[in-house]
């Protein structure tokens, strides 16, 4: 009995310490938050020798907050490749970004299969930073209407 | 016991202290037209007669013409390389004509095509199914007769590159 009071003790007071429920791992909304705008950027269509490189339409704002003394960390990863109708993709590393104020931004460039990490930081702060993202242009693409969703994940650590 | 009661503890306040992920989706598109380009790497070229009984075909006095297609296609779409003769050959004092079915061409590069010259009809030089870049090389060459009458003649020709 005197063990488990101890335990109990030792969680209630931890959780405590750290404005945590011992039953719950959500963060509270003032803990950490991510915001991004716009929701959606486009590259519109250009002549591959005269736009090699088309940039997107808008860049995005991205605001991290952490109201925690710990180190946070933002990634991002693709869904998949730029797809467009039947059989035709465009491959997701063709697109890469450039970040500021860098750091705590990173520049880098998009991969489904492993996240990319896009700003980390430690401690409590707002910290906001616009990301520019640019595509690859190339004869070798099929015409279409091309898209995919990236995910971006903000963790503590 | 008592020392393993704290490990407990501490174990499972450091578990509680991951917090989860905070996410956000961002949709990214783009627009690829169907567009075409040609590109020749000269817009002359020159035959220059000997007899007949020694070349019975004339090549061009200039190296090969070097040809660049470049095409973004949508699905089931292909790109045609077309030449067309815009007449016969001419010498302009005499009104002498030899007829443009006497050119013809030798290519190389993947997609082109031979044949022989005419004015009546654009002729495939080449045909792609896929997008991309498609370089290659023209050789004109002009068959020697005998019949011809002695002259400078002259021949306008237009390649055109269209996709459909």
């Amino acid at each position: 009995m005197k063990k488990r009071a101890i335990i109990f003790f030792l969680l209630f007071a931890s959780s405590n310490l750290f404005h945590l429920n011992p039953y719950q791992v959500e963060p509270r909304e003032d803990d950490i938050s991510l915001k991004i705008f716009p929701l959606s950027i486009n590259f519109r269509a250009a002549d591959p020798d005269q736009e090699p490189v088309i940039p997107a339409d808008s860049p995005l704002i991205v605001e991290v907050s952490s109201a925690l003394t710990r180190e946070w960390k933002l990634t991002l990863i693709a869904n998949g490749n730029l797809v467009g109708g039947v059989n035709a993709s465009i491959p997701i590393q063709n697109v890469r970004w450039t970040a500021t104020p860098s750091p705590p931004f990173f520049s880098g460039i998009l991969s489904f299969s492993k996240p990319q990490l896009v700003a980390s930081g430690y401690g409590k702060k707002e910290i906001i930073g616009e990301l520019n993202f640019f595509l690859n242009n190339s004869w070798d693409y099929q015409a279409g209407d091309y898209s995919q969703t990236l995910s971006f994940t903000l963790s503590v650590l | 016991m008592k020392n393993k009661i704290l490990l407990l503890a501490l174990c499972l306040t450091t578990v509680m202290l991951c917090y989860s992920d905070v996410k956000e989706e961002v949709r990214i598109g783009t627009q690829v037209e169907s567009r075409c380009k040609l590109s020749l790497s000269t817009n002359f070229v020159s035959f220059t007669r000997v007899s007949p009984d020694v070349e019975s075909l004339i090549s061009q006095n200039e190296f090969p013409i070097e040809v660049t297609v470049k095409a973004t296609l949508k699905q089931g779409e292909r790109v045609y390389l077309r030449i067309k003769a815009e007449g016969d050959l001419i010498e302009p004092k005499t009104g002498q004509k030899i007829d443009a079915s006497n050119i013809s061409w030798k290519v190389s590069g993947m997609g082109y095509r031979v044949a022989n010259m005419s004015s009546i009809e654009s002729t495939a030089l080449g045909v792609w199914r896929r997008s991309g870049i498609w370089r290659g090389t023209i050789t004109f060459y002009l068959r020697n007769r005998l019949d011809y009458a002695p002259g400078t003649y002259h021949l306008f020709v237009t390649v055109s590159v269209s996709s459909f």
